[in-house]
């Protein structure tokens, strides 16, 4: 017969976990993350893909991007991604209610760039602009097509453009304002405590002019690697001349931002009368689905579309 | 130990014998009583009838011992009268062995019967000689080494049950990394639960799954296909929400354990020499006490307030009456050891798939979301073996 051990003197306790952290992949009430946002394809092994390939049926599955698409240049193409197309500057909002989900980061950058890899372009991400008035890490760039995306949001875009609802719009030329809407735009961000101190030091000094020196270093330290609204403007009017052509596109685009509400009132109306609580968020769930599926759907369009218009500028 | 949706699970231990003499091994003494033909086929008709009784799709034939290949034509002729009998009801065969009687010839009457075989194996040779020696204390190296290569030659796809003891715990990694080396791709790892853990040891074991995790994260991001189950079976749990009670075991009613003398058991833990009968459940000559079938399964069932309010319990393995009994002696007794491994190797878990999740990885998220991963996997494997097969014979 068994004998059984005696945990409980050697200390192993039953112990309620009371709080745990809550995985941050999908669980089983998400949509399935093989088919959405983006589909995924079975990660088929090279071996396979190479009997595959020598059966005679590779140019089915080949994802070649050797060269450019050869699609037909639109005389009439526009760019998609103007300051004021994409919504620039943007205004943070007080409250969540009513907001709409913004794109993903990471979703977005992967539908970018598998969209210029469709249309033929090879895109790096180890790239930069470093000029006297342009200074910014570019996303990803095709360097031999001159051609790439900046995808701007909190992390790379100045407070001139994103204004956060907290911080007060600095006065134009003014260093000292400036200041004080870089300290207020730095809340809740990893730079605060740092860049308290700095602004703390640098305003004690006596001297006028060593102040301001120092408040313009600060400045110029704690914004160079972020894109301001004349940075952004000059990218844009001087692509056609240079043929360097760097979309920048907004996480705050509404574009690609979902919304049921924008994709079918009647069906959110309808959804609301539905009385099973259950029933009801499964019908929800599947309208917000249809809604991301729109919305990168918007975005693979304009990352198109802009491609298309750098190609009739002559990209 | 829970059989499927649709699923009657009977486990046939064909022997009390075994050729090995494992530091851990749960079964009782070890002694020449194995099944009659006549009970066998009794047993097997007794199946096939209970299965028709709760109207499965499926009926599952699992031999266990002792050592079922010590009575290798007692399996066969087991295995030959459900296939005549199943009238049109799908039947399948499994059998957990240790591995060394796996001849050329024994592989060949399985395959002709469609077993498959799950080897036990707990790592390297060193440690194989420590936890598994023969009946004399003697390492089985040369032989098992053998046998793996058989196995694994006649099927790519057999399973490895990889045991942890507190001696073996901090060595788990690279335990775990020799099987896979060795060839297996879908290992079970499972604790001995009737030892004495300590903090210690539980601590040991902690770190060995860390780096484990950092494993299973690099052969996944390489593109290599495996099921871990320490892993698996905890992300799966997240990935597809708490196990739906059709497919739970309910001690004694959708899995049952057939002793050689042909008396009912709720699950393997509780047969060992089969001469208390405090767990015995009914008998293939006259069908099962229902008063006490109903009666364990009902108390292994029971809510379990020591386990209340607990953000895992969904996700956590506490209602398996049997390794509660193995662990605490009580059916419905939450095992200490149970939840301290749960709490430990959960987050673990968690972390390894937040890693794949985060970079999006492509092997991840078919093995855990696409519910046709494991026929497409299985297909990708047909095809790449016979690629193999044609090389080699080139």
């Amino acid at each position: 017969m068994n004998s059984f051990p005696n945990h409980l003197g050697n200390g192993l306790r039953v112990k309620p976990v009371r709080r745990y952290r809550a995985a941050r992949y999908p669980s089983h009430l998400d949509p399935d993350p093989t088919m959405f946002p983006v589909r995924i394809p079975y990660p088929a092994s090279k071996k396979l893909l190479a009997a595959v390939a020598s059966a005679g049926i590779a140019a089915s599955v080949s994802c070649s991007n050797e060269s450019v698409s050869s699609a037909p240049i639109d005389p009439n193409a526009k760019n998609p991604f103007t300051a004021t197309v994409s919504g620039l500057p943007h205004r943070t909002s007080a409250y969540g209610t009513g907001v709409p989900d913004y794109i993903d980061a990471d979703l977005a950058r992967r539908v970018i760039e598998r969209t210029f890899r469709q249309q033929g372009y090879d895109l790096s991400s180890d790239h930069r602009i470093d000029e006297k008035e342009i200074a910014c890490p570019i996303d990803g760039y095709d360097a031999k097509r001159k051609i790439g995306y900046v995808f701007a949001g909190y992390s790379n875009l100045e407070n001139d453009v994103l204004v956060r609802w907290w911080a007060t719009q600095a006065k134009s030329g003014d260093t000292d304002s400036a200041i004080s809407t870089m300290i207020q735009s730095a809340r809740f961000g990893p730079d605060q405590q740092k860049l308290s101190a700095e602004v703390k030091a640098a305003r004690a000094l006596p001297d006028p002019a060593r102040r301001e020196a120092a408040l313009q270093v600060i400045l110029e330290k704690y914004s160079s690697e972020r894109l301001s609204r004349a940075e952004i403007e000059k990218l844009r009017v001087r692509a056609p001349r240079t043929k360097q052509f760097i979309a920048v596109i907004s996480q705050f685009d509404r574009r690609f931002a979902s919304q049921p509400v924008r994709i079918d009132r009647k069906q959110l109306d309808a959804i609301k009368n539905i009385s099973d609580p259950a029933k009801r968020a499964a019908a929800m769930r599947e309208l917000e689905e249809k809604a991301s599926r729109v919305a990168i759907e918007r975005l693979e369009k304009s990352v198109r579309e802009y491609i298309s218009w750098a190609r009739s500028q002559g990209g | 130990m829970a059989g499927n949706s649709g699923t009657l699970s009977a486990n046939f231990h064909l022997t009390h014998n075994c050729n090995l003499r494992c530091t851990y091994c749960y079964t009782g003494e070890k002694f020449g009583a194995g099944m009659t033909n006549d009970v066998a086929d009794q047993a097997v008709d007794f199946c096939l009838e209970e299965g028709q009784r709760q109207d499965v799709e499926h009926v599952e034939f699992i031999f266990f011992g002792g050592e079922p290949l010590m009575k290798l034509d007692l399996l066969c002729r087991i295995a030959d009268r459900a296939i005549e009998r199943a009238d049109g009801r799908r039947i399948s065969f499994k059998m957990s062995t240790n591995g060394l009687l796996l001849s050329e010839r024994a592989i060949e009457r399985l395959a002709a019967r469609d077993v498959y075989v799950s080897i036990s194996l707990d790592g390297d040779p060193e440690l194989q000689a420590e936890q598994r020696p023969d009946v004399n204390g003697r390492a089985v190296t040369e032989q098992l080494d053998a046998a793996i290569t058989r196995l694994l030659r006649w099927n790519p796809c057999a399973s490895v049950n990889c045991v942890t003891t507190p001696h073996s715990a901090a060595r788990l990694d690279d335990s775990v990394r020799w099987i896979f080396e060795r060839g297996f791709a879908y290992v079970q790892t499972a604790l001995d639960y009737s030892a004495d853990w300590t903090r210690q040891h539980l601590k040991d074991l902690s770190q060995a799954y860390e780096r484990l995790g950092k494993w299973y994260v690099e052969q996944t991001t390489s593109g290599r296909k495996f099921y871990l189950s320490c892993f698996d079976s905890r992300i799966h749990s997240w990935t597809h929400g708490p196990l739906d009670p059709t497919e739970r075991c309910f001690a004694g009613q959708r899995q049952f354990s057939i002793a050689p003398s042909g008396r009912l058991y709720p699950c393997v833990q509780f047969v060992e020499e089969d001469r208390d009968d405090c767990f015995v459940i009914g008998d293939v000559t006259t069908g099962f006490d229902q008063n006490k079938r109903n009666a364990m399964s009902y108390t292994g069932e029971k809510e379990k307030p020591e386990c209340g309010g607990c953000a895992l319990t969904e996700r956590c393995s506490s209602w398996c009456a049997c390794i509660n009994w193995q662990s605490t002696g009580q059916l419905d007794q939450a095992s200490p050891l149970v939840c301290e491994h749960e709490r430990l190797l959960m987050p673990i878990a968690d972390r390894v798939a937040n890693r794949l999740w985060k970079i999006r990885n492509p092997q991840f998220i078919h093995k855990h979301y696409n519910p046709a991963f494991p026929v497409l996997s299985f297909v990708e494997d047909l095809v790449i073996h016979e690629i193999d097969e044609e090389v080699s014979i080139e």
